[in-house]
């Protein structure tokens, strides 16, 4: 399955060493989920092993899975590392987001 | 000798030594806490304080309003001292010792917090475990009290 995912070049490294920490079955898994204050919440989850229903792709050499009803929504976004003061989180990023909620963690997604 | 005693009465009350006396209170009265941080907080900090390379340089953490649930802790690096500022020692760090500067109004809001440094593969972030909240947000960056 390909995937169009863009992925900032500052946090390669660090998705890379969380991946090198995992069985080699293991990958990222990029898990949607519908709480927090704007809707949609991305978070990247190591999983050591396959996830029943997960879809597996590989972007720029780390692997990564989601589940297949969410494949649609993960298309297209760019993984980027954002400063908040002292803080550096990972954010998803892309045109069809709307609002964010004030520490980015939760996004609102444009109706498709 | 009684005009002597008027005169260094009225010197010490002024606005400097009743502030004074406001952080002494606070700082030696074993039932008001102030707040603690983390080893990896403190660890992290002084990590931080070395990037910058600048010796008079502290952390200073402090309230400001914002967020969906009204107030949020700013973290921000100050070389600056004023007198309403408590400090607050960090001695546990092998890497250095530092003190995080906190001013009055705002350590009104953050008595008794804790503040821990989490690494995880979704970023690094200082995160506050307030005893005076009653709501926080989903990310725990902004907080009612």
């Amino acid at each position: 399955m390909s995937m169009n995912i863009e992925i900032e070049e500052t946090i390669k490294d660090r998705l890379k060493k969380y991946l090198d920490e995992l069985p080699e079955a293991g990958y990222l898994a990029v898990r949607l989920s519908t709480d927090g204050c704007h809707g949609w919440t991305f978070e990247i989850k190591p999983e050591k092993a396959k996830v029943p229903n997960d879809t597996l792709f590989e972007v720029d050499g780390i692997r990564f899975g989601v589940q297949e009803k969410h494949s649609s929504l993960l298309n297209g976004m760019q993984i980027k590392l954002q400063k908040q003061g002292l803080s550096e989180i990972v954010i998803f990023e892309s045109p069809d987001i709307v609002s964010r909620c004030g520490c980015g963690t939760s996004v609102q997604l444009k109706e498709r | 000798m009684w005009l002597w005693y008027q005169r260094t009465a009225k010197r010490k009350i002024n606005c400097k030594s009743t502030l004074n006396t406001i952080k002494y209170f606070i700082l030696s009265n074993k039932f008001m806490t102030t707040i603690t941080f983390t080893d990896k907080a403190q660890d992290r900090i002084i990590e931080l304080l070395l990037e910058e390379d600048e010796p008079n340089l502290k952390l200073r953490m402090f309230i400001q309003g914002g967020g969906c649930s009204g107030l949020q802790y700013g973290f921000t690096f100050d070389n600056e001292q004023s007198e309403d500022d408590i400090e607050i020692p960090l001695n546990n760090s092998s890497k250095g010792k530092t003190s995080v500067l906190v001013d009055l109004m705002s350590l009104n809001y953050i008595q008794g917090a804790e503040v821990d440094f989490v690494e995880n593969v979704m970023g690094e972030t200082f995160q506050v475990k307030n005893p005076n909240t009653i709501t926080t947000c989903g990310c725990g960056s902004s907080f009612a009290v």
